[in-house]
């Protein structure tokens, strides 16, 4: 049997399917029979479920998506060079035709300046409503959730 | 009539099927059906009579392009088929109104929150240390009795920008005086991320708990 002592250390560990009595253990049975104890158990499936939306919402680009989106991209660029490939003749003599017309300007081939990324924001999201408090130390800013 | 001749050659140009030619890869860390994924776009697997291929086996993918495009793929899985970076992060769980005393390990953080908020003093409570590389959940539990803290982490995603490192992470940090504190932020290296809210505990055990957070890179 869990006494009070081992059920307090194992309640911020355990899986909350211990906590709120849907998994039969030790400690769901300890937690059963221990008022004290499931008053603790309450809290911390309290603080967890003021959590759980949060921990619902995915970051802003995740690996999956990253790769979802690769997907994407890449069935885009497939059907732009399908459509390309059916004009390519079309193309071709049009840009020939404009060679022999033109010559390539000094601009012509340079490559586009990269553009800095912006940084992603601090916050992506919270369980609550977040104020973010910049410091007069540039390493260290708060975020406080209301 | 004399651009007749032209644009026939630029049509049977256009329509000649190219040469292809297969290279294999080995990968070093980075998953083959994630390589595929990130050399699709290089692979023509549409082109009409001499269409690319990718395949793919334990660490290896095997590449059928055109040699420019070969030379393309190799130079993005260069760039990319490298060690994820690894992540330490630091934690301070701070008390606030828990001393008047200062605490040098917390000072410079102590110094930015007496300019914003009016607690009277801020207590070091207990510290961790993890580590994880992208894509990682780490955990650990800290502290004793009442003053047990669950600290969790998922490291969503390590990245450089602007020659920076920035790790996208949610923290979550759960008490047994009933605190819940998270959020999914994106912490330069370097930067301390002080995270805090106002509703704590019950009664005479009603405090303020502040999680610090800082990420540190781990480079090879």
């Amino acid at each position: 049997m869990t006494s009070c002592v081992e059920a307090r250390d194992a309640l911020l560990v355990a899986d909350l399917a211990d906590l709120d009595g849907s998994r039969e253990g030790p400690l769901a049975a300890h937690l059963a029979s221990c008022p004290a104890c499931r008053a603790l158990a309450d809290r911390v499936l309290a603080a967890t479920g003021a959590l759980r939306a949060e921990r619902s919402v995915e970051p802003r680009r995740s690996p999956e998506a990253a790769a979802r989106m690769a997907r994407v991209e890449a069935g885009r660029v497939r059907r732009a060079r399908r459509a390309r490939w059916a004009l390519a003749p079309v193309l071709a003599a049009a840009g020939l035709a404009a060679l022999l017309l033109v010559r390539g300007g000094p601009e012509s081939g340079r490559p586009l300046a990269a553009r800095p990324v912006p940084p992603p924001p601090l916050v992506e999201s919270a369980a609550a409503n977040v104020a973010v408090f910049t410091t007069d130390n540039p390493t260290i800013v708060v975020v406080w959730q209301f | 009539m004399r651009m007749l001749p032209i644009l026939l050659l630029v049509l049977v140009a256009c329509n000649a099927a190219p040469n292809l030619e297969t290279r294999t890869f080995a990968l070093q860390h980075l998953r083959p059906e994630d390589a595929a994924t990130m050399i699709e776009p290089y692979v023509y697997d549409q082109r009409e009579g001499a269409p690319g291929r990718i395949t793919h086996t334990d660490q290896v993918l095997t590449v059928r392009e055109t040699r420019d495009n070969l030379e393309r793929i190799a130079a993005v899985l260069v760039e990319y088929d490298k060690p994820k970076p690894w992540v330490r992060l630091h934690f301070q769980i701070i008390e606030a109104d828990g001393a008047r005393a200062a605490d040098p390990r917390i000072a410079d953080v102590e110094a930015e929150l007496r300019k914003l908020f009016r607690f009277t003093g801020y207590r070091l409570l207990t510290e961790a240390v993890m580590s994880g590389t992208a894509r990682s959940d780490v955990s650990q539990s800290v502290g004793e009795g009442d003053g047990q803290f669950f600290i969790e982490v998922v490291i969503h995603d390590v990245r450089t920008v602007n020659d920076t490192g920035i790790v996208a992470m949610q923290v979550r940090l759960r008490s047994l005086i009933g605190l819940g504190l998270g959020s999914q932020i994106n912490a330069r290296e370097g930067q301390t991320v002080v995270l805090g809210n106002t509703q704590v505990g019950e009664g005479p055990r009603r405090s303020t708990v502040i999680l610090t957070v800082r990420p540190e890179l781990i480079r090879s």
